[in-house]
């Protein structure tokens, strides 16, 4: 190997530890998520389906790897791998048309402008993978430097047509730079037209069932179809027109070379990280530690700053719940109404993610189903999804609903880091004794709902309560839910009587610090002073309502000045939403109580 | 040439080994465990084979070996992971045993030892089928959002499938309710829900696009029913809702607001409502024209408040004359069929071809049966009036909506029988008694495989005279363009 050879491949091995890094490091929520979106089956049927299709190959390379994303570490690698080996080759191609060292540096562009691109979510690693079977492709014909026009065209036109069953349409990028590595305009001329009339027969005659648009600019390149992000039409450009660096005229030297290498490193630096929206990142981030259960990541994220939409707080909400500090701690967030709690139903693969986590460990397991299954339909590309059908299977599990689990675990039993829990998972089926006995299944399967009822989010604290109490005490959870389900809608009335009701299992733990709050501001509102109040309250939690009540009292007409009187306390956030919703309404019945 | 010799008698050797012929067979004394099951099943002769598996829950079965030998004559015979029949030979045997019995011996190899068990029937009808297939949507069980779905047909003489229209040509339209006439898909009516919706009408192949939902009407057009003239075609107009059950063991309930009946001129593009079918306190649904098209069926129940009251909505069946030369509704309801007496609810009254019955599927309460576990089939003799639950194809899951052959000889209808969510197709005769043979879950070329991998429910299945010769591509066009014609009511 020769020197320069070695800096070659010195650079791309630089190249995938770059992005190996960055996607492991700072993106590893997304891999998640192009994970849970997809579940990559180890069967015959699986393959036949997936590459039935134009693209189908890359397809099914695609989801091979992505399903390696469920563990960031080895997916980020895979993914570097599939970036590099495309500047690789595309590199390698046009180092075959005698291209400087400056322009092997540059073949790096199309793999960091998709790494850029993987910030939209909805981006496929399938276009990566065309990527790489065209530049595949590209390099295979630049060893074929001297062959004539003829040989040349059809070469290219044979090469489309496998390629475009491979790679789908990112073929195109094939005839154009395999033209230009070749020097052969007349074969790019006549094989571009050929190719455009081969997917036009080939929609007619066998794909009707996809609009012409698909067929043209790709049928799984992004997750939601008849979408073509124009990035991606960017990136097939580069790569196609890319080897006219390998035009004798326009060859450059050393100082190009550097130029080329700090443009590059100045790019990437750049750009790739500029591209990823912070708010879409969290969100992803949030639901990466739910599934991971990394309960007190959450809280300390959340901790370093306050969630700033209603998914993120659904999963703060969520993990202080399970961490048995929700109506202890939850006003130190802002909250933002039972929207922040469960989410309405909203018909995406994500905004339900965290309701359904939330209501499965509820024990709501019937409705945790309906949402996860919907949730699964929602994934645009008719995927199903590793961690959705793991949850549906749980769900059948606990509901005694066994052929459903079966049929699921069936599936994932196919899977590569579904099967071992699959397997596991069987044990139980057919099996009450043993699904009784598990640690978590037995215990929602002994708390679920009895009652026959629809599920009203407008009722949700309704059926809460119903559900902490029918099961005797033992569903903490569901009345740490009950209790912030009541603070946020402000029934502090029915969460006081709650507290009051000899019959309610939780009536003789420790209050908790909101709830305190809550009864105390309850309490205010109809008596000058505690005395006679029949709940146990800190003095703390007194003196603050008390001194809260005076400074609205005050400066009724001045909320700024109340903030920092009790802050992140239940009576701040009450009077907030209050003032919000109810605009003087609040304001004039705390002002009578207190004439 | 001596080496050749050699190699070829090891290549023999070798696919002999391979071919794993039952030998050394230990009998066992009970009918073979196969996937789907098809013993004592009755089919038409020419339909696709009942391929099989045997599942066996203690040990993997690697092969089986299955002979089956008609009354008639005529053997064939499978070997391999699953039974699976050469499609010509599985036709010439049935054809050739007509109103005779297939005996089935099935051998299965397990832990390297063959057992046999004992044989099993199926029986060749001598009705045939006379229909080329089936149509069905294919759509997952969920609840509000769906992925891939579409209309489909099926040859039913072997396993092909083809689209009619699926959503991914559309963005991801939502497609229902799709209708022939009387098997003949040369009237076809079907819906589209979305932002395109559309109620698609073709008569003798031309296609009309009308408006989805008209004001008028109070709602869209629903579960559409011809008039055999090819005239008229009946819809009812449910405003629907969902429901979702917090407990287990129920899952989704649907239900109307409001609903009526109402019948359309094709001819005219008139909608003909009449007060007996428009109750404001009532809600009248699944309307049905009996195969002379003098009477119209229906089902009625009083209207609820929803969804409090939602376990009273209580269907009966009930029908009124209709004048296909004027176009009128007679002026009395008679009720066929009072499921409100004994406390149940009936919907999806379908009579058959040859006026002999109606068809229905009881539950508890509501008409979406397919949710209602102890939905099932029951038969009115329109001769004696009398209705019965046709305990012979029902299950303890839910069994639902169901169409009948031209002939009257077969009926196909869904039920969730396998496991309880996944609606499945099933086909069975009805013999001069009025008696249905046991059903037969639809014919898969690889059936385990296809059942067990299908995350998709089969829904409002109909057989079908002739394949469905729909162009997609206009009909893409069409539902893309929202050009539609409005409706306007008769005066």
């Amino acid at each position: 190997m020769t020197r320069k050879n070695i800096i070659l491949c010195a650079y791309t091995i630089v190249i995938f530890l770059a992005i190996w890094l960055f996607l492991w490091l700072q993106c590893p929520q997304y891999l998640l998520y192009h994970e849970r979106n997809q579940l990559f089956l180890f069967t015959g049927s699986y393959f036949l389906h997936t590459i039935s299709v134009p693209g189908g190959m890359a397809d099914y390379i695609s989801e091979f790897v992505v399903q390696f994303f469920y563990v960031p570490v080895y997916g980020a690698m895979m993914a570097a791998l599939v970036l590099s080996l495309s500047q690789l080759f595309l590199g390698m191609a046009c180092r075959r048309g005698n291209l400087s060292g400056s322009a092997f540096i540059l073949s790096a562009l199309p793999s960091l402008i998709y790494l850029g691109a993987m910030s939209d979510e909805n981006i496929l690693l399938s276009y990566a993978v065309a990527m790489i079977l065209s530049s595949l492709f590209i390099y295979i014909c630049s060893l074929f430097k001297g062959i004539s026009s003829l040989v040349c065209t059809i070469s290219l036109i044979i090469g489309f047509a496998a390629l475009y069953w491979l790679a789908g349409p990112m073929a195109i990028t094939f005839v154009i730079a395999a033209g230009i590595v070749c020097r052969r305009p007349k074969a790019i001329a006549i094989g571009v037209p050929v190719a455009f009339a081969f997917i036009w027969a080939l929609h007619s005659i066998f794909f009707e069932q996809y609009p012409l648009s698909s067929m043209l600019l790709g049928i799984n390149y992004y997750r939601v179809p008849e979408i073509h992000p124009g990035i991606l039409s960017v990136i097939a450009a580069l790569i196609a027109f890319f080897p006219i660096v390998t035009l004798p005229k326009i060859r450059a030297g050393r100082t190009a070379t550097y130029f080329s290498a700090i443009a590059t490193a100045a790019f990437a630096m750049i750009y790739v990280p500029a591209s990823f929206d912070k708010t879409k990142s969290d969100i992803l981030s949030y639901d990466s530690l739910v599934r991971q259960r990394k309960w007190t990541d959450i809280i300390e994220k959340a901790q370093n700053e306050n969630p700033s939409d209603v998914f993120s707080l659904q999963a703060v909400n969520l993990a202080l719940g399970m961490t048995g500090q929700l109506p202890e701690t939850m006003f130190r967030y802002s909250q933002n109404g039972i929207e922040g709690l469960i989410g309405k139903n909203r018909l995406d693969n994500t905004s339900q993610l965290i309701s359904a986590e939330a209501l499965f460990h509820l024990g709501l397991t019937n409705i945790a189903f309906s949402k996860t299954f919907d949730l699964q339909e929602s994934i645009m590309n008719d995927r199903k999804s590793g961690r959705l059908m793991k949850r549906m299977a749980e769900c059948m599990i606990i509901n005694g609903n066994y052929k459903v689990a079966a049929k699921y675990l069936g599936f994932l039993r196919n899977s590569l880091f579904y099967a071992d829990w699959a397997r596991k998972a069987e044990t139980l089926l057919w099996n009450d004794n043993a699904v009784e006995k598990h640690p978590a299944y037995g215990k929602m399967r002994r708390n679920a709902f009895r009652e026959e009822a629809f599920y009203d989010h407008s009722q949700i604290d309704k059926i809460l309560a119903i559900l902490a109490i029918d099961s005797g005490g033992e569903n903490t959870l569901a009345w740490q839910y009950f209790c912030a389900a009541s603070m946020l809608n402000g029934n502090i009335a029915t969460l006081a009587g709650a507290y009051g009701s000899p019959s309610n299992p939780y009536a003789g733990l420790p209050i908790p610090r909101h709830v305190q709050e809550a009864i105390a501001m309850y309490w205010t509102f109809n008596h000058p002073t505690f005395e006679g109040l029949p709940f146990h309250l800190k003095d703390e939690v007194k003196q603050q309502t008390a001194a809260l009540a005076q400074a609205v009292m005050k400066n009724k007409d001045n909320p700024a000045s109340w903030q920092n009187v009790a802050p992140g306390s239940y009576g701040i956030y009450f009077l907030n939403t209050s003032l919000t919703r109810q605009q003087t309404e609040v304001a004039n019945e705390y002002q009578h109580t207190h004439e | 040439m001596t080496k050749y010799k050699i190699l070829s008698v090891l290549i023999t050797l070798t696919l002999l080994g391979c071919g794993s012929k039952p030998d050394n067979v230990e009998r066992v004394a009970s009918l073979p465990p196969i996937f789907p099951d098809y013993t004592d099943v009755t089919i038409p002769a020419g339909i696709a084979p009942l391929n099989f598996a045997v599942i066996s829950d203690n040990a993997d079965v690697k092969r089986v070996d299955v002979t089956v030998k008609g009354d008639n004559g005529y053997e064939i015979h499978s070997n391999g992971e699953y039974a699976e029949f050469d499609i010509d030979e599985w036709h010439a045997l049935t054809e050739a045993n007509k109103g005779k019995r297939l005996t089935v011996s099935v051998c299965a190899k397990t832990d390297g030892e063959w057992i046999k068990y004992d044989d099993f029937n199926i029986n060749v009808s001598s009705w045939p089928l006379e229909q080329w297939g089936l149509t069905y949507r294919r759509i997952a069980p969920g609840y509000e959002v769906y992925s891939k779905m579409g209309i489909y047909q099926r040859d039913l003489g072997n396993f092909d499938e083809f689209p009619i229209i699926e959503n991914t040509m559309t963005d991801g339209q939502c497609y229902n309710c799709h209708t022939s006439n009387r098997t003949d898909p040369k009237d076809l009516v079907f819906h589209v829900r979305g932002e395109h919706g559309a109620t698609m009408v073709r008569k003798n192949g031309a296609c009309t696009w009308l408006k989805a939902s008209s004001e008028d009407l109070g709602g869209s057009m629903v579960y559409p029913y011809w008039h055999p003239s090819g005239r008229y075609c009946a819809f009812s107009t449910n405003q629907t809702r969902q429901g979702f059950h917090i407990s287990k063991g129920k899952r989704l309930e649907v239900f109307d607001i409001s609903s009526d009946v109402l019948v359309y001129d094709t001819e005219k593009n008139e909608i003909i409502l009449d007060s007996l079918l428009n109750t404001k306190a009532w809600s009248e649904n699944t309307p049905s024209f009996s195969p002379d098209g003098k009477w119209l069926y229906f089902t009625t129940c009083y209207q609820q408040e929803y969804p409090l009251k939602h376990k009273d909505e209580k269907y009966n069946l009930c029908r009124i004359s209709f004048d296909e030369n004027t176009g009128r509704f007679g002026e009395k309801v008679d009720t066929l069929f009072n499921a409100v007496a004994i406390d149940k609810s009936v919907t999806w009254p379908r009579p058959s071809y040859d006026g002999k019955y109606i068809l229905f599927t009881l539950c508890d309460y509501g008409y979406f049966s397919i949710w209602h576990k102890e939905s099932d089939q029951w038969l009115l003799d329109l001769d004696t009036g009398e209705a019965r639950p046709t305990d012979e194809i029902n299950s303890s899951d839910a069994d639902s909506f169901h169409n009948w052959s031209d002939n009257s000889r077969w009926v196909v209808f869904t039920s969730r029988r396998h496991d309880g969510l996944y609606s499945h197709l099933y086909i069975t005769g009805i013999d001069d008694n009025g008696v249905f043979s046991k059903p037969f879950l639809l014919p898969q070329k690889n059936p385990k495989d296809y059942y067990i991998q299908s995350l998709y429910s089969f829904n409002t299945p109909d057989f079908t005279k002739t394949k469905v010769d729909l162009d997609s591509r206009e009909a893409v066009g069409a539902i893309l363009s929202d050009e539609r014609i409005p409706t306007k009511v008769k005066p």
